[in-house]
């Protein structure tokens, strides 16, 4: 299971973040206003945080790839590198709503 | 490599084995998995025929709906045509959309994985053989007898996603609306149980040395899919439930005037609806990431990336369900949001799209037919993608919603994406499975007229939706300059139907009972399912090194039909395949596979008759049919879980390996959880049901029940979970009394679920909610309700601990069936828990 976490663990924050956002923007919605400023900054620090925890995950899979030779293991940590790179993008992308989209 | 269960990959080097096998072993082989004969057909549990029966059945639903969609065009065909009624149109359009989807497009692809993955994969057979038959049959009754409902005027009426306030019992008072929740909800759950079915396949079943980078596209596509159906459908399964019970009940979840909202419909079904069309694409998408290589005789470019891409797509398109309902209302904020996810979507699509490309050019393509459908589908769905990047930008989408547009782009991302996919699969896979090929020149026939009907159909439809024509209408005035693209999409329907004929006309030519039948590997393709095998698969299962086998190991046909690998004759003398690790494919035991009998059929038979009895309001023999099919059921559990007398045996090459597993390492285990992530989805949603009826209407939610009950209902829920856990653990202590102790306790734990559940329903009751009343009554009862379920099966599986323990099926050596009886409590408890605890916190009294 840890293996599985691993490799898909920059797609599983993607996941977490467009949940959190969705999540965040129907909470406003109830207490005040879906683009109310500070829920804005709250959902931004959300994202910001999701971004640094996608980014960690390419890093130490790009760090793991430089000492892995066995197939089966950088297979894994190949898919963790390009999934936590996607998911970086795709969280800055899913983010620009908060800063210019509301 | 690092070993992940303590196996020795060095072990590897024995194969393949030198000299002769001892005669008899290929006979005693044959002799174990013989084919039926006679009426034995319908009990047949191998995929070589569970399969074949479930692609023909999708493709019978194929044929079905695509006729509706012809008799639809004809009446669209020139303005104010009275060939079809009103009515009649209204059921045809219901029919034909729930068909294509519910009916055709997922147990097709599920079919596919049923056909192909054992063979693929080097398994003798899938995990639960007798499952996926049980599935097959309940969708085969269930969906003829939802296509049936047309001959009797009482098809569903409003559409193929069932919008309420038009599908309340107000707009829709027949049972037409009936027929497609107790329907669909039923046919729902055969798609899970053949996606637990793909799952535990394709995790435990590979041929030893098949790690994760070399597991075939197909089976990765099917993995995703799989896991896709696991979190999506018990959306859907949820959702129909909800409606069935505002219609049957009056409880109301999507009546505004009680504090319910018609939204959450929506929010539910398009949970499941907009992942449902990546379900649908996935396992296709796998198929032409299979089929281009072996066309283009060269390797798939950039596999990596496209794993990658298939898994992105399976994670984001649970995150895009709301720009189905850019036009509802929703916060600007929140439709940007959704907006931009649907946007990302087209890069890993896109991902998919240019390896294809990049290994066509890369190969020396054949443009045999195969090589021309997989071609003509992805011209086809990348013009689909384009205008689904089109919708996925709001203005636009504020346009062209429910116009022709619409039904042109899903069409086109359908057709494309599914639909030219599958028939190339046909055309590539079907010399092995029937060991002879279609006909090319027929083929070509039906390539191009399904691809240029398809486009006479679809392509104008985008300009009679940007002209304002909205779907679903059942005639059209004169005088909107929609008369020519409306008899061109008529006369491309045609067309397209054509080709369906001549392609049945070439099947009923392939299995023909007379002529040749050695097609061998006919297209050089690459992966396991192009050895020689037979009705047991495999020969011998061997050990692979490579991510294209027959490419890269030259000998290895040649090596596997002289049972040179693994499990070269019945090591056991029963049927049997071999499990192996979830990572690394590395042998772990031998799984004894079931013979077949006739309990699963009937099981389907009396599950289905059960639904469709209660739909027509025959309530008395409804039960007497579910009783019945619970009994099928339990008797078919209760020949699983037999150990052999050999606890281990030589499986090839002097390495043994135990013929029986418990616990977490077995695939019934991971099977049983993958049921209870199921079952946890479906809770979690009720929960998303309840706050989100809450948010609607704050103001009107009644304090709940003291804290006395809730703190008993957990107590005992706890409890309940303990007692279960101490069972399994008294009979795995091998003391003399620990079989009685455990049925004991198991069965204490059993009536503690039932007790607490009860409680709840009385606290609740007595605090003085009704369901019936408002949204609040409505959702409490429901996740009572939902847990109310699983107190009833654990109410039957405490006695049958009991029974089992009488018969004296429970020992120390074969603990499986109370580990997963436990396990099963051990969740329920949580869900109890669940159900105590969120509607008396949120929002509190």
């Amino acid at each position: 299971m840890r293996r599985w976490a691993w490799m898909l663990g920059g797609l599983i924050v993607w996941t977490v973040h467009f949940m959190g956002i969705y999540a965040i923007a129907s909470l406003a919605d109830v207490v005040s206003r879906a683009d109310d400023p500070a829920w804005r900054m709250a959902g931004l620090a959300f994202s910001g945080a999701c971004l640094l925890m996608a980014l960690a995950i390419a890093a130490r899979a790009a760090r793991r790839l430089r000492r892995t030779t066995d197939p089966s293991t950088r297979f894994g940590d190949q898919l963790a590198l390009l999934g936590g790179g996607v998911a970086a993008v795709a969280i800055v992308w899913q983010a620009l709503p908060t800063v210019i989209g509301y | 490599m690092n070993s992940e269960t303590g196996f020795d990959p060095a072990l590897y080097k024995r194969f393949p084995t030198q000299g002769e096998r001892p005669p008899g072993e290929l006979e005693a082989l044959e002799d174990v998995w013989c084919g039926p004969k006679g009426w034995q057909w319908i009990t047949a549990i191998n995929n070589n025929f569970v399969g074949v029966y479930y692609v023909g059945a999708a493709m019978l639903f194929f044929v079905l709906a695509g006729a509706l969609a012809v008799l639809m065009r004809t009446q669209l065909a020139v303005p104010m045509n009275g060939f079809l009624p009103q009515e009649t149109y209204n059921q045809f359009f219901t029919v034909h959309g729930t068909v294509m989807m519910f009916l055709f497009a997922v147990p097709a692809v599920e079919a596919l994985g049923v056909l192909l993955l054992p063979q693929m994969l080097g398994a003798r057979d899938l995990p639960f053989p007798r499952l996926s038959a049980y599935a097959f049959w309940a969708y085969l009754i269930g969906g003829l007898a939802f296509f049936g409902s047309l001959f009797f005027g009482l098809a569903p009426n409003g559409g193929w996603f069932m919008y309420p306030p038009l599908t309340s019992m107000a707009w829709s008072p027949g049972i037409n609306a009936d027929f497609w929740l107790l329907g669909i909800g039923f046919i729902e759950i055969s798609a899970i149980a053949g996606a637990i079915e793909i799952i535990v396949g394709v995790l435990r079943t590979r041929a030893p040395g098949m790690t994760l980078d070399k597991l075939p596209v197909f089976a990765w596509a099917m993995l995703i899919f799989a896991g896709m159906i696991v979190i999506a459908f018990p959306s859907i399964i949820l959702s129909t439930l909800l409606l069935e019970l505002e219609r049957a009940l009056g409880w109301p979840f999507f009546d505004p005037l009680k504090g319910g909202d018609p939204l959450l419909w929506q929010h539910l079904f398009w949970f499941f609806g907009h992942p449902e069309v990546y379900i649908i694409f996935l396992p296709a998408a796998g198929a032409m990431s299979t089929i281009i290589p072996a066309m283009a005789r060269t390797p798939l470019v950039g596999h990596r990336l496209v794993v990658l891409a298939m898994l992105a797509t399976g994670f984001i398109s649970f995150g895009v369900w709301a720009h189905h309902m850019f036009t509802t209302g929703m916060p600007t904020i929140s439709t940007s949001f959704f907006s931009a996810a649907s946007m990302a979507v087209s890069v890993p699509a896109g991902v998919q799209v240019f390896a294809w490309i990049a290994t066509l050019a890369a190969g020396r393509m054949r443009f045999n037919t195969p090589g021309l459908f997989v071609v003509g589908g992805l011209i086809i769905f990348v013009m689909g993608g384009l205008t689904g990047v089109m919708v996925a930008m709001v203005p636009f989408d504020w346009q062209a919603h429910d116009s022709y547009f619409i039904v042109a782009h899903l069409h086109y991302v359908l057709i494309g994406g599914m639909v030219f996919p599958m028939f190339a699969a046909i055309y590539y896979w079907l010399p092995m499975t029937s060991s002879r090929p279609l006909s090319e020149r027929l083929g070509k026939w039906v390539f191009w007229l399904m691809f240029a009907g398809m486009h006479l159909t679809f392509l104008p439809m985008h300009l009679t939706g940007l002209m304002g024509m909205p779907r679903r209408v059942y005639t059209w005035l004169p005088d909107r300059g929609w008369e020519w693209p409306n008899l061109i999409s008529t006369v491309g329907a045609f067309l397209f139907a054509a080709a369906v004929l001549v392609w049945i006309i070439d099947m009923a030519r392939n299995f023909r009972p007379f002529g040749g039948r050695d097609a061998g590997n006919v297209f050089d393709g690459p992966g396991l399912e192009w050895l020689p095998t037979g009705l047991y698969s495999v020969r011998s299962i061997p050990v692979v090194t490579s991510l294209y086998p027959l490419w890269d190991q030259k000998r290895l046909a040649a090596d596997v039909e002289a049972g040179r690998y693994f499990l070269p004759n019945t090591a056991t003398g029963e049927r049997e395949t071999l499990v192996t690790s979830t990572l690394n494919a590395e042998p772990q035991y031998l799984q004894r596979m079931p013979k077949p009998s006739a309990w699963h059929v009937w099981a389907a038979v009396f599950t289905a008759a059960f639904f469709l009895l209660l739909t027509v309001q025959a309530y008395w023999p409804s039960v007497i049919c579910g009783v019945l099919g619970v009994y099928c059921m339990l008797q078919w559990c209760w020949f699983l879980d037999r150990p052999l007398a050999q606890t281990t045996v030589d499986i090839g090459a002097g390495i043994t390996v135990p013929t029986y597993a418990s616990g977490p390492s077995s695939h019934g285990w991971l099977a049983m959880v993958i049921t209870l992530v199921v079952a946890g989805m479906v809770a979690a949603l009720a929960g998303f049901s309840y706050v989100f009826l809450w948010s609607r209407n704050p103001a009107n939610w009644a304090p709940p029940p003291g804290t006395l009950s809730m703190a008993c209902v957990v107590a005992g829920n706890a409890a309940a979970a303990l007692l279960a856990w101490l069972s399994c653990r008294s009979l795995r202590l091998a003391r003399p009394r620990g079989a009685v102790v455990a049925a004991v306790m198991m069965a204490a734990a059993a009536a503690l679920i039932v007790g607490a559940w009860r409680l709840d329903l009385d606290a609740w009751w007595a605090a003085g909610l009704r369901p019936a009343v408002n949204a609040q009554g409505a959702t409490v009862y429901a996740l009572l309700s939902w847990q109310g379920c699983f107190a009833g099966i654990i109410a039957l599986m405490g006695p049958y601990a009991v029974l089992r323990w009488l018969a004296g099926h429970v020992r120390a050596d074969r603990p499986s069936t109370y580990d997963l009886i436990a396990l099963f409590i051990v969740y329920s408890a949580g869900q109890g828990a669940f159900a105590a605890l969120l509607p008396r916190l949120f929002p509190g009294g």
